[in-house]
């Protein structure tokens, strides 16, 4: 269950606020991958940023049971100075993972990210393909109820972008996705809900196709 | 509430991990990739600290009766070292760490709490160290008169340096200008807390008004503590500093845990 209540968030600008939602509640449908569309700037990142805690609404809560992921792919988690071991390693202690779970974790990523003997380079080295690697990796690594996804085959090259099609269905066997995208097939194979962002509004459709009409009808409209 | 995956985890492991997890972070960031890394760590202290020495030692010699004022300027300066250093780190932390809030298991104050840690292990290796080679090479008699209550007095500043630390990084969120005005009062409080200088050179009519400053009853204390026959000041005592900590750690705590979602925010 994810729960959002009056949620107000607005940003500063250098006249006056952005109100990017106003009094915004809605319930996420239950145990169901969720697909987050809208024209840029409607708020789906921060949406996203708010579900993920990692920026906070002025005020209203988010209420919730399940765990949910830290965004897929973030990389500013990562410390260039550190090697990608030693980041994955950070993160799996984080999680209450030691010893041996701690040391399978850094494995599956070390696998996962086919970096080679750069795993154990420091991560300011890495070109931002294979940092992209690390990270999607490592989230991968990680059992979520729920994983925050911002355009999920955005980075890497085609065999990687297959690949991470592939984890992404199999985790979705355990977990939940929410995913941002402008890719309606990306969409269309991931997500069972659609949930519309726009004027600071969401709009819940159980259908794909109704959301992903609405959706070309409104940006046909503008 | 957030629910971690691992299923068998109590807040307090959870709590344990993460602070393990920042120690081993930072310090290998710290430590760096250079091969002298954990050397530098425990060196620049030590550097900065012979520095003085040799400066007031050597350079003008001074005459003091009771102690040697070798061991005098070093029980002066590792209390202050140590408390300007969590003040400033833990003002510092929420920046440097900002990225890490990500991770939902990781909070503010595990960073607090992590880099103090890691000033207090590092300080008392530096002491340690520069106590033993006062005894071993300079033949000095370096025995503490009254442990415990060394200990106890150590142990104060360390929480005192803790709360304002907290203070000063939620007011350096909302005020940047914090920073500077806390390195300046920084610069000034080494020139007032009576560490380079004997408290009874005084005189009473000013000495009065530096004991409004708490570390300057702290410092006299662990000197006091330390050396078996230190000329006790008149009007210092530990009921000032442990009030004024009392109170700044009710403060922070209070303003940290009303701050504490803002403080892990991105913007």
């Amino acid at each position: 269950m994810i729960v959002l209540e009056n949620i107000t968030k607005s940003y500063p600008l250098s006249h006056g606020r952005h109100y990017v939602f106003r009094n915004l509640s809605f319930a996420f449908p239950k145990g169901a991958n969720i697909g987050l569309i809208g024209p840029n700037g409607a708020g789906k990142s921060t949406l996203m940023n708010i579900l993920g805690g990692i920026d906070i609404p002025d005020s209203g809560k988010v209420i919730t049971n399940k765990s949910i992921s830290w965004p897929v792919g973030l990389s500013g988690g990562l410390q260039g100075s550190l090697t990608a071991r030693d980041n994955v390693k950070f993160v799996a202690r984080v999680y209450g993972y030691v010893g041996k779970n701690m040391h399978e974790k850094v494995r599956y990523v070390e696998e996962f990210a086919e970096i080679g003997e750069y795993f154990d380079q420091p991560i300011k080295t890495f070109s931002s393909g294979m940092r992209a690697r690390v990270t999607f990796g490592l989230s991968m690594a990680f059992d979520f109820d729920y994983y925050l996804v911002d355009e999920a085959g955005a980075v890497g090259d085609a065999n990687f972008k297959k690949k991470s099609m592939a984890v992404y269905k199999e985790k979705l066997k355990s977990g939940n996705v929410i995913l941002v995208s402008h890719n309606m097939a990306e969409i269309r194979s991931l997500c069972d809900h659609i949930i519309m962002i726009n004027n600071g509004k969401a709009e819940v459709f159980n259908d794909i196709d109704e959301g992903i009409n609405m959706y070309e009808n409104l940006r046909k409209s503008v | 509430m957030i629910k971690t995956s691992n299923k068998r985890f109590s807040a307090f492991d959870q709590f344990i991990s993460v602070l393990f997890a920042l120690f081993l972070r930072e310090l290998k960031t710290r430590f760096g990739e250079k091969r002298f890394g954990a050397f530098f760590v425990i060196a620049e202290p030590l550097l900065h600290v012979m520095f003085l020495l040799f400066i007031f030692v050597f350079i003008r010699s001074r005459m003091m009766p009771q102690v040697s004022f070798e061991l005098f300027l070093i029980t002066g300066l590792i209390p202050f070292f140590i408390f300007k250093n969590i003040v400033m780190g833990l003002m510092s932390s929420i920046d440097a760490n900002k990225a890490l809030f990500a991770y939902r298991p990781v909070k503010p104050i595990d960073t607090y709490i992590t880099r103090t840690i890691l000033e207090v292990i590092i300080y008392m290796v530096v002491f340690s160290v520069i106590i033993f080679a006062f005894g071993f090479f300079g033949g000095l008699d370096v025995s503490i008169a009254r442990p415990l209550e060394v200990l106890g007095v150590f142990c104060l500043i360390v929480l005192m340096g803790f709360s304002f630390g907290i203070i000063a990084s939620l007011l350096a969120q909302v005020f940047p200008i914090t920073k500077m005005i806390v390195g300046i009062v920084m610069s000034v409080l080494y020139f007032l807390s009576g560490i380079m200088y004997p408290l009874w050179i005084i005189p009473s009519n000013y000495l009065s008004h530096l004991q409004w400053n708490p570390l300057l009853h702290l410092v006299e204390l662990f000197r006091e503590n330390f050396f078996s026959h230190y000329p006790k000041v008149e009007g210092i005592d530990l009921f000032y500093p442990l009030i004024i900590t009392a109170f700044a750690l009710a403060i922070s705590l209070y303003f940290y845990r009303y701050r504490r979602l803002a403080l892990a925010a991105k913007s």
